[in-house]
């Protein structure tokens, strides 16, 4: 299943709320004049928001799928 | 039934015209690529160059690339070579060995800066995605080299030459809606139909104008897009080229189906055999759900001729 751990760096963001616009699973709320990974479970690691960012401050670490992690541990 | 040509990286005498490079040149000669390129004719050319992070290896060698960059142009083609995501993965495609100073090619992206530009397609008769948004300059050249990297991807058991096309040649919102499509089912089913809908709409008007490569080398259990590499599950095999997505596709399968497993790899661990569904066993996808898929769309058959150069 897709979701990822998705890190907005907070010092970089100039809360443009483009990552908002393209993001096709809504993860993405601008809070306090700073967009926030709010639904980073329902992401589907298509990568529009890094496409997009301005100030590249979005980095996505997608959840590994349970099959292959289990072969890892 | 379609041939499938492949050339083995095992070298059968110690020659620079036996080496792998050189044999691939031999092997789109032998698959039609005379047929496909006319003079003048924009080629463009699918790799995926690897992760945004430059920490993973194990993607096609740069030096393949060229090969088939100055094929191209030895036949009057215009070749450039390209991906998805941007602008900011063709910088780590610099990184990543992918630049014109070791290409002679200029490496551009798929489908523009920020994936913006796009053409819509209709796929007819689609199993998930009914419009699917063409990655403009995969759409707009003339003739695409599919070349891909055979290799195993958690969303689908594995992913080649279809995978190549129907995650890389769209933009990132059809990207999402594929994705999307992995929450229907366990086994990867809807997904990979999703990717079949997706490459049907990428070859929609390529026809007599594509060819695929599928290269079987470093075939690691996960993707090249992964921040990281690990060692291949079976040894190196070669490449493998058709103008029939789907048997290029079957073959490949078999090849690394049929393959012993690798000497310190996940699949020595996991006490894989010969014979048996190794990306299924890994990933618990069935990657033959996409062949399936595709031959029952039309886009070729299963049944195929393997013949090694």
């Amino acid at each position: 299943m897709p979701g990822a751990k998705v890190i907005v760096n907070q010092n970089a963001c100039i809360g443009c709320g483009m990552c908002v616009k393209v993001c096709p699973a809504g993860v993405f709320k601008i809070v306090n004049g700073k967009s926030h990974a709010v639904r980073p479970d329902a992401c589907l690691v298509c990568r529009a928001c890094i496409t997009h960012c301005p100030t590249n401050c979005i980095t996505i670490k997608p959840r590994e799928y349970e099959p292959i992690r289990r072969l890892y541990e | 039934m379609s041939k499938v040509y492949l050339a083995r990286s095992r070298l059968r005498k110690l020659e620079a015209e036996e080496s792998l490079p050189n044999k691939l040149i031999k092997l789109l000669r032998e698959a039609g690529i005379e047929d496909v390129i006319q003079k003048g004719n924009i080629v463009a050319i699918k790799v995926h160059v690897g992760d945004m992070s430059n920490s993973g290896y194990r993607y096609i060698r740069p030096i393949f690339v060229r090969k088939v960059v100055e094929l191209v142009r030895s036949l009057g083609g215009i070749p450039f070579v390209t991906d998805t995501w941007g602008l900011k993965h063709i910088e780590s495609a610099v990184k990543n060995g992918f630049n014109y100073a070791t290409l002679n090619a200029a490496v551009i992206p798929a489908n523009g800066i920020k994936e913006n530009f796009y053409y819509m397609v209709k796929v007819p008769n689609a199993f998930h995605i009914e419009e699917v948004q063409v990655a403009g300059n995969i759409y707009d050249a003339d003739v695409l080299i599919n070349f891909a990297h055979s290799k195993g991807h958690p969303s689908c058991g594995y992913g080649g030459a279809i995978k190549n096309l129907a995650m890389g040649c769209i933009s990132y919102k059809t990207r999402g809606e594929i994705h999307e499509l992995e929450k229907k089912d366990d086994i990867g089913a809807c997904f990979q139909e999703g990717m079949i809908d997706a490459t049907r709409a990428v070859l929609s008007n390529k026809r007599g104008k594509a060819i695929h490569i599928n290269y079987i080398m470093d075939v690691q259990p996960m993707c090249d897009c992964a921040p990281y590499s690990d060692n291949p599950i079976v040894p190196d095999i070669g490449i493998a080229v058709s103008t029939d997505i789907i048997a290029l596709e079957k073959a490949t399968l078999d090849l690394i189906d049929n393959a012993p497993p690798a000497p310190y790899s996940i699949a020595e661990k996991l006490n894989l055999k010969p014979g048996d569904n190794k990306f299924f066993k890994i990933h618990k996808k069935d990657p033959y759900i996409q062949v399936r898929a595709g031959e029952k769309a039309g886009l070729g058959t299963q049944r195929y001729e393997l013949v090694e150069i």
